[in-house]
């Protein structure tokens, strides 16, 4: 059955190989490009040294943007394999009416889907993987690079935290899952995967604004207008606010009439903050969150997962009659 | 001997739909049998059923003495889908090497040797294949596996008539060889005729005739005469259709029972007579025996 199932999907898994190898050349070829950037235009002697790198990091995101988003666009690689794998995988065979032929040898049903699923499983979950590693290394450049204050490419922000570690593999998991679920319920290739994308979408979504609640933030609260504690760590952060002498969180900072008379402007800053009580507040998930993060969303994944491909196996075994 | 194909009240629903109701059969081995019925009897339905496609709505079926679904009988019946459905990107060796991976009683030599006598070239692509081709194929892989029972629904429906002749040809010599039963289904019935001792005649729904061709033939009469007296036919007699013309009436009657009135002429039934009399009656209990 292994062998039949192998066959079947040979030119979906030859075609996805040829794909991924085009990734993986793309990305040799940047991170070769930003490597050279870090090392020419002294950035990386200037982190290496601990001094103000702004200006140097900003030109480097300026150049870079464009093919740093870009990869933004593999965030869509394990939805495309829900759709492009997952929603054909069952539906193709019941339009076409192989299903009549192939349920009918010897082996029945349960084997058959049993050798396409794990086949198809493992073949997304390579990819997936494979790309994963790719993209983990192909940031390393990248993650010394820290903007101040914004921790663009922090391990935490989402840009970042949906490549790395194991969440990728669950995300095409549940993605593939859906994809074979929907096939067995429409029964047609082109619903299935429309319902692939409808499905699976609004669920990542969900997750992701669930994400900063995994576990209650941390607060960070600093004089104002001086740089965070933390910048420069990789943290996440969710909030950054101004609060007064109450403590309440203000969007407004008011100059007393004290301070209006002071002639330099250092002067007149230190007294409204001192005037005013004024504190910058950072709310933040620390970075060494990242793999219990990874854990607890991987673990919401993979239990959907589950349910989705029970409901599928169900369907088609002993409902598809 | 048990029946190799057995339905006790089976039924199934599409929706508020009976698509086959009542099926009570026990079909003996060892011959070819014609399941004959117009487009949407229900023979289809009836197939499905026993090949485990399908899930009865009520009663049961049993194939070789068990259920459909149950492992080993999936493995010792073959089934041939009305449309052939065979995988279009696979060439006719994969197909045949499909055979042998999915079926542990493969016969690899004999699947050759068909494709050898057909003619068909081991390297094209079934999606190529003509129509003919693809039945000869999708039938080679039915009867490779080895089946002590082949179901064949409407295998020559959409065939020229020297594909029909070839197909039914190779049909008859497998069936020779190794005694195969056979449970065939079509809409028209010369290719039953031709080929089946035993028939099983499917209308709205329901089964209306289940027996061996001999038996039905010389159960059956065809009654002409005239029709002011054809009432006095029915009352001994069970009348299975009646013809009327402008004064003469035709009636297919069953039963064994003397008709000695002179004023009436009696012969032997057709086989497509006597399965057009049956498909074309509308109500079912009017022919319960």
């Amino acid at each position: 059955m292994i062998r039949l199932a192998w066959r079947l999907a040979r030119p979906n898994l030859v075609s996805s190989a040829v794909l991924l190898a085009v990734v993986v050349g793309y990305a040799v070829l940047t991170n070769r490009a930003m490597t050279a950037q870090l090392r020419d235009s002294g950035l990386d002697a200037c982190i290496a040294s601990g001094g103000d790198c702004d200006l140097l990091a900003q030109a480097f995101s300026d150049r870079f943007n464009l093919i740093i988003n870009s990869f933004g666009l593999l965030n869509l690689a394990p939805m495309l394999l829900g759709v492009f794998w997952g929603g054909p995988l069952v539906a193709r065979e019941l339009e076409q009416g192989t299903h009549r032929l192939v349920w009918t040898q010897s082996h029945g049903r349960g084997r058959w889907l049993a050798a396409r699923l794990g086949l198809y499983l493992a073949g997304a979950v390579a990819v997936t993987a494979i790309m994963t590693e790719v993209m983990t290394w192909w940031f390393k450049p990248l993650e010394r690079v820290q903007v101040e204050g914004d921790a663009a490419f922090g391990r935490l922000n989402s840009d970042v935290f949906d490549f790395r570690g194991i969440v990728p593999l669950a995300y095409t998991v549940f993605a593939f899952a859906v994809g074979v679920a929907a096939g067995a319920l429409f029964k047609r290739t082109i619903p299935a995967m429309v319902a692939t994308l409808a499905i699976y979408l609004p669920v990542k979504i969900g997750v992701l604004l669930l994400r900063e609640r995994f576990q209650p933030p941390l607060t960070e609260t600093y004089p104002f207008g001086t740089t965070s504690p933390r910048a420069g760590k990789g943290d996440w952060r969710i909030a950054h606010e101004v609060i007064d002498k109450a403590g309440t969180v203000t969007n407004r900072v008011s100059v007393p009439a004290v301070c209006r008379t002071l002639p330099d402007e250092a002067a007149m800053r230190a007294c409204v903050t001192e005037q005013g009580g004024y504190r910058f507040v950072d709310t933040y998930q620390p970075v060494g969150r990242f793999w219990t993060f990874q854990l607890i969303e991987s673990g919401i994944f993979v239990g959907l997962s589950a349910a989705v491909l029970a409901l599928a196996v169900w369907w088609v075994v002993r409902k598809l009659a | 001997m048990t029946p190799v194909l057995e339905a006790e009240g089976l039924g199934r629903r599409y929706g508020r739909q009976w698509a086959l109701r009542d099926c009570t059969l026990a079909l003996p081995g060892g011959q070819v049998i014609g399941l004959v019925g117009p487009n949407g009897a229900g023979k289809t339905t009836l197939l499905s059923l026993a090949v485990g496609l399908l899930r009865p709505t009520e009663g049961e079926v049993r194939v070789l003495g068990r259920r459909p679904r149950s492992p080993g009988t999936v493995a010792e019946v073959g089934f041939v889908a009305q449309d052939k459905p065979l995988y279009r990107n696979l060439t006719v060796a994969e197909t045949l090497r499909m055979g042998a991976w999915l079926n542990p009683g493969w016969d690899a030599p004999g699947a050759r040797d068909r494709i050898t006598r057909i003619g068909l070239p081991m390297d094209q692509k079934v999606g190529k294949l003509s129509g003919g081709q693809r039945s000869q194929l999708a039938l080679t892989v039915a009867l490779s596996k080895r089946p002590k029972l082949l179901l064949l629904d409407e295998p020559v429906a959409d065939l020229d008539p020297i594909a029909r002749r070839d197909f039914l040809r190779t049909l008859m010599s497998e069936v020779a060889e190794s005694g195969v039963t056979v449970v065939l289904s079509s809409h028209l019935l010369a290719d039953v005729e031709k080929t089946c001792e035993f028939l099983v005649l499917l209308a709205t729904s329901h089964v209306q005739l289940a027996d061996d061709t001999e038996t039905l033939l010389s159960q059956h009469r065809m009654v002409t005469g005239p029709r002011a007296d054809a009432q006095s036919l029915f009352s001994a007699h069970t009348v299975v259709q009646a013809d009327y013309a402008e004064r003469q009436a035709t009636l297919l009657v069953r039963g064994r029972a003397p008709i000695n009135d002179p004023m009436w002429t009696v012969r032997p039934v057709s086989l497509e007579e006597l399965a057009l009399a049956y498909m074309s009656t509308s109500l079912p209990q009017e022919v319960a025996a």
